[in-house]
Formats: C-alpha cells, sequence, structure tokens
C-alpha cells in the first residue's frame, strides 16, 4: 500500500488515490415524451475510510446518482448520458457485464431506506445474508453458516444462531436494517453506499444503527456514502458533505466548515429552515417556492427563482462548481459573498 | 400565559384505548393491546400541546380516539365540557366540526378526483349552516389565501400541486369548518426540510390569527420544540413525562425522554458541550405484552428490582417544576456529573 497520508485538521488520513470519482456524470430519465435531467455534470470523489454525505432534499438527484454508481438506474428510461464513474481507477460505466458481476457485491455494496422491501420474504435471514458466500465464495454449508453467524453477531444480531432461521417479517424495523447491513457487508466491500439508512427508523433506534455503521467503517476502512435529507444525521456522521439541488451540487466541503459557514444560498436557506432541538426559535426562515421541474429546467443556475440574492447573471449564466477555499469549492456567482455576509 | 381563570378546550381524563386480539377459527377474542392506557393531559385555547414518542407508543390512537375514530375503553375526553364519551353520535356530528385533523400523507387524505373547490366545500355539505351556498366561491378563495395557495387554482385535482401544496389543501379543508382544535397528526414528516419549514409557519401564523389550539403528534423532537408550548412523552400507551416545553428541554427527568433528546441528530454537534451520548440497547417492547412495572425498565440503564416490581405513577417533580413517571428520575444533583466535556 503506497499512501500518503496528509494530515488535515482532524488528522483524517486521506489517501492519494480516490475509491471512487465521479468525472462530469449525467443522469437523465426518459419517458414517452419528456426527459427529466436528474444529475447533471456532477464531479466527487470518495477515499478509503471516509464518510461523505450527499444531502438534498426529494427529487434532488441524490438516490439517482447512488443507484448509477451501483449500476442499478432503472432500465429503460435511466440513462447514462454523459461522464465517467471510476472505482479503483476502473472505469464502471462502460464495464462488461461479466466484470461488472464481479465488481459489484464484492467491493461496492448499498443499503436502502426501507429493508423489509429489499429482503425476500420468504427466504430465511441467514440463507439471504449468506447468498453472497454462497456463490462467490463457493463454501460449504457449514461454513456457509458459521460465517453468517459472525456476520449476524458483528452487526448485534442478538441471539444469532437461533435468528438465524427466522424470516424477516419475525424481525423489527432495526433489526432489519441490521441484516441489510450484514449483507451488504459480506464480502467485504471497499464502497458502501447506505441510501437514507435510517429514515424508516425512529430515533433512539437510528443512532444504534448509526453508531453501528461507523463502526464497521472504522474496522475495515470502508468508504462509506451517505446519502440523507437530515442535516442532523450527515452532520454527525459525515466528514465531508456535497449538497445537491435541482440535479446539481451546489456546494461541496467539510461538513463543519460547510455548516457553519454555508458559500451557497441554497445551504443557507437549508440551515435555517431546521427547527433546532437546541433552543427555541421564533419564525423559521423557509426558502420560498419550490423546487423546479427537471424536464424543464431554469435558465442559468438552477436555484435562482428561488434565491434572494439572484440577479441577471444568474438567470443567464449557470455558475460553474468552482474551489472558493482549500477542499472547498460551491457553484454561485457570488460565492464569496455569501461567505462573507452571514445572514441574507 | 394565565391558565389559572381560563378553561382547558380539551381535557382527556385517564383514557384507554384497546384493541383486539382475535385468534383461531372463530376469531375470538383472546387477550387485548392496551394502545392507550391511562392517559391524561389537557390543552387550552390558543396553545399547542405536543405528542411525542416513538412509532407504536399509541400517540396516533389518542388523537383518533379524541375524534371519535377509536372506541374508547375507558376515561373521559371532555371538549368545552361536554364528555365526547358519552355524547350521542347526533351530538357528536354537531361537535365534530369543532376538532378537525390533518394527517401526515396528503395524498391519503385527498381524493384525487376531486378539485380543490369541492375539496374545501365538501364538509359544508354536512354542516349546512356554517356558509351559505352563495358564498361558497368567495369563502374557497378566502380560505385558500389563507393558507397561502393562489385561489385561481381552485379547479385544479390535488395531483397538479405539489407535497407543501397539498398539505395546504388539507389544512384549509380542516378549516372550512371553523374548528376550535386542530389534531396534526405528524403533518410535516412527510416533506422536506424546506417545504417543512413552509408549513409549520403557516400553522404558526393561523393559530395567532384564529387562535387556534393544536395537538401536535409528532416524533420529531426539533419541529416540537419550535411548535409546542408543552409536551407530553409517550412510551408503550403511557405518558411518562409532561410539562412546558422549556422545562422537558433543559431538565428532563425520564431517562426515556432524555435518551429521546439526546439521539436526535444534531446539525451542529460542534457547539455540543454536554455531551452525554445515551443510546438505548434493544428495541420498543411489544404493547401486547409489555414488561411489568415500569414499561420502559427493559431498555433503561437505571432499571432495578422496584421497576420490576412496582409501575411508577406520572408525580410532579419539585425542583423542575413538571411531571414524570419514574422511580429514579434524573435529580438535579444527577446533572453535573452527567456533563462530559467532549474532547
Amino acid at each position: 500500500m503506497e499512501t500518503t497520508t496528509t494530515a488535515t485538521e482532524s488528522n483524517r488520513p486521506i489517501k492519494s488515490e480516490p475509491l471512487v470519482e465521479l468525472r462530469n456524470l449525467s443522469l437523465e430519465f426518459h419517458s414517452r415524451n419528456k426527459i427529466a435531467k436528474a444529475v447533471n455534470r456532477i464531479c466527487l470523489e470518495v477515499y478509503h475510510g471516509e464518510t461523505l454525505a450527499i444531502l438534498g432534499e426529494s427529487g434532488s438527484g441524490k438516490s439517482a446518482t447512488a443507484l448509477a454508481i451501483m449500476g442499478l438506474l432503472p432500465k429503460p428510461g435511466g440513462v447514462i448520458s454523459e461522464g465517467e464513474i471510476f472505482f479503483e481507477g476502473k472505469e464502471l460505466v462502460r464495464l462488461s457485464e461479466t466484470e461488472r458481476r464481479k465488481l459489484y457485491g464484492e467491493k461496492l455494496s448499498i443499503i436502502f431506506q426501507d429493508p423489509l422491501s429489499a429482503l425476500n420474504p420468504v427466504l430465511t435471514v441467514g440463507y439471504q445474508i449468506g447468498e453472497a458466500l454462497r456463490k462467490r465464495k463457493s463454501l460449504s454449508k457449514n461454513e456457509t453458516k458459521k460465517r453468517v453467524i459472525e456476520l449476524m453477531k458483528l452487526v448485534r444480531i442478538p441471539d444469532a444462531e437461533n435468528r438465524y432461521k427466522q424470516y424477516p417479517y419475525q424481525f423489527s424495523g432495526g433489526m432489519q436494517q441490521r441484516v441489510m447491513i450484514a449483507l451488504a457487508l459480506a464480502m467485504n466491500p471497499k464502497l458502501l453506499i447506505a441510501d437514507e439508512p435510517t429514515t424508516a427508523l425512529d430515533v433512539t433506534v437510528q443512532a444504534q444503527i448509526m453508531r453501528l455503521l461507523k463502526e464497521l467503517q472504522e474496522r475495515n476502512q470502508m468508504g462509506l456514502i451517505l446519502i440523507s435529507h437530515d442535516l442532523g444525521v450527515v452532520a454527525e456522521n459525515a466528514d465531508r458533505v456535497a449538497v445537491m439541488y435541482a440535479g446539481h451540487i451546489v456546494e461541496i466541503g467539510e461538513v463543519e466548515t460547510v455548516f457553519k459557514n454555508p458559500a451557497h444560498p441554497y445551504t443557507v436557506g437549508l440551515m435555517s429552515s431546521i427547527p433546532s432541538a437546541r433552543q427555541n426559535g421564533d419564525r423559521l426562515q423557509s426558502i420560498e417556492g419550490l423546487p423546479p421541474n427537471l424536464a424543464d429546467p431554469p435558465t442559468g443556475c438552477a436555484f435562482h427563482p428561488r434565491c434572494s440574492m439572484a440577479t441577471d447573471l444568474c438567470r443567464k449564466k449557470e455558475p460553474l462548481l468552482e474551489e472558493i477555499a482549500p477542499g472547498r469549492k460551491s457553484a454561485c456567482h457570488f460565492a464569496k459573498e455569501v461567505l462573507n455576509h452571514e445572514s441574507i | 400565559m394565565n391558565q389559572s381563570n381560563k378553561k382547558p378546550i380539551l381535557e382527556v381524563r385517564d383514557l384507554v384505548t384497546s384493541f383486539p386480539i382475535k385468534t383461531g377459527l372463530f376469531r375470538r377474542t383472546t387477550s387485548e393491546v392496551q394502545a392507550v392506557s391511562s392517559v391524561s393531559f389537557q390543552i387550552y385555547p390558543g396553545e399547542t400541546m405536543g405528542l411525542v414518542g416513538e412509532s407504536g407508543c399509541g400517540k396516533s390512537t389518542v388523537a383518533r380516539t379524541i375524534l371519535g375514530l377509536e372506541k374508547s375503553k375507558s376515561g373521559s375526553i371532555f371538549f368545552e365540557g361536554k364528555d365526547l364519551t358519552k355524547i350521542s353520535n347526533k351530538e357528536m356530528q354537531v361537535l365534530r366540526k369543532d376538532i378537525q385533523l390533518v394527517f401526515q400523507d396528503p395524498d391519503a387524505s385527498l381524493n384525487p378526483r376531486m378539485r380543490v373547490r369541492d375539496l374545501i366545500t365538501e364538509p359544508w355539505l354536512i354542516h349546512s349552516d356554517i356558509v351559505e351556498r352563495k358564498d361558497w366561491d368567495k369563502e374557497v378563495a378566502k380560505i385558500m389565501r389563507l393558507v397561502g395557495l393562489n385561489p385561481n387554482s381552485a379547479h385544479h385535482y390535488p395531483h397538479q400541486f405539489s407535497g407543501g401544496q397539498r398539505q395546504r389543501i388539507c389544512i384549509a379543508r380542516a378549516l372550512a369548518l371553523r374548528p376550535k382544535l386542530i389534531v396534526c397528526d405528524e403533518a410535516v414528516s412527510a416533506l422536506d426540510v424546506s417545504v417543512q419549514a413552509q408549513i409549520l409557519n403557516l400553522l404558526q401564523d393561523l393559530q395567532k390569527k384564529l387562535g387556534l389550539a393544536y395537538l401536535f403528534i409528532s416524533h420529531d423532537l426539533s419541529v416540537v420544540r419550535h411548535l409546542c408550548n408543552k409536551i407530553s412523552v409517550m412510551y408503550l400507551g403511557k405518558i411518562i413525562e409532561t410539562g412546558d416545553r422549556d422545562d422537558i428541554f433543559e431538565a428532563a427527568t425520564h431517562p426515556y425522554t432524555k435518551a429521546l433528546l439526546s439521539a436526535v441528530p444534531d446539525p451542529e454537534p460542534w457547539l455540543r458541550h454536554d455531551k452525554d451520548e445515551i443510546i438505548l440497547e434493544g428495541d420498543i417492547p411489544s404493547p401486547a405484552n409489555p414488561p411489568s412495572g415500569c414499561r420502559f425498565r427493559t431498555r433503561c440503564w437505571k432499571a432495578q428490582e422496584l421497576c420490576k416490581v412496582q409501575e411508577p405513577t406520572l408525580i410532579p417533580r419539585r425542583h423542575v417544576g413538571h411531571c414524570s413517571a419514574c422511580h429514579f428520575p434524573m435529580s438535579e444533583e444527577a446533572s453535573p456529573e452527567s456533563v462530559v466535556t467532549r474532547m
């Protein structure tokens, strides 16, 4: 392993070679008479052992990005119209089917929001967790079982020996999500994508699952892409955050710096529209209006119809995601002004 | 707020709601689940009461029982002095216009084949004395403006609106009967944060303008803190702590409330200095077979033998000024030790 570790503020090792890299990735959804541009030329990197959060509201393209990385875009309809996805230097978009199969599940894995719809209701939990092991490692029956029980213990499912034989409906929501995590980790992947992993769970269970994910990530030095709409979950669990709006990355950087001092009006709006559990607030500063229709996006900056700072420039010219500070990018013509003025 | 000379608009006393468990060939009732077991609280006019808890704690059943959608087993619900559990259906029909409900999912509560105008006017067909038929269009436009919808879209169907706008239609419909109390059952939980903020602001504005009382049911503590004056925390069908908002957030005494507050993801974790993170083990037990004694004891780190034997009652805690049900409440002297600075 030849890795150059640079010590950042938080002493998090960054390895020079990214684990995953998206280059100018664009995704489209084709329906009978229209094309929705779900994701527009986004660039991202995720490093070993790092948690990158993709934060956005519904329809911002965060889940579509995850599906594209996993090669799971709905067919027909979902199309990668532009760009490349590199995983350990290997291009994924134009990979042959056999090579793709080898990679997915073994090195890249995903867990979804709703574990009950992701698990097969008529197969035992143990069988489903062991599926990848049987197919890929051709382990014997006993060896598989042993390994599955190990995995179930790893994700802290109590009484694993007996629950091995149970069906998904016999598990609570939190336990089902643990099963999904065990399933995703069966082959020790290098990258785990967690698409809203705790959104369907209660807060006390959410806390358990997020802690578990963190521990497992540290153990295996996995790269983790955490997709969420919850600013709290992102702030507590991610190293870096990419904020998405209407298919664009509008801002990216270290979580703490982005949240403390956002450099895009949308992030500012997002931060001020959440009620705080820490203090009592008066009135929330909501973002006026609605996200745009992706089949008919506005000209220029996608956020300009809802932005209080918008000028003619914003209506005409699309801002590019540009570096405004080391490790910090924003796609706003007035990023500097937003940074310097606390309140807009 | 001078509550001493005000009468509560809604008073729930020892409410019990249970569901039968039917088994076997003849679907005989073999036992029952007490979804709500002896819950009491009051709501005053112009006030917002928050009912918080995790899924299965019975908070929605409380709402449904108040509205008469479920039958209570015992206890009473006084609305402006009248006991809703004892009055006839006819009387209930008249009273029901004063209590309206907004659900979590606007898609499920709006008929997709009805235009907005028809959705809003539908309640007036039943309660014909509220608005005269010739004034309907004028009144619809007024209500739509009140909730921030464009009156010109009165002839559109629900699918032509976004999720947030659809929730506004639901609120408009609830307002059509000029209620005194609105029960919001997870009314903002399905919305994106920026839209959620708009709806929360709307609810606050309406309260100021119309003097409404809200019973706000939510699992989201930050939303509850933002909107509510009073908060009751439920666990497995029981209220385990209740009090003014600030008391609950600043000086919770029940371990479950503490754990719940600690589990809320914090958008600014770097500001937190008292990081005594509590992560509960295990899941909520089944309400069909609740633990003996204190219902929280199976997940509580302070549980002792007493908790197994005796159920704690909701009693006032003198040093904080609100009520909680715990044998070993988090006391004032316990709090400094739990303040661990994060380095």
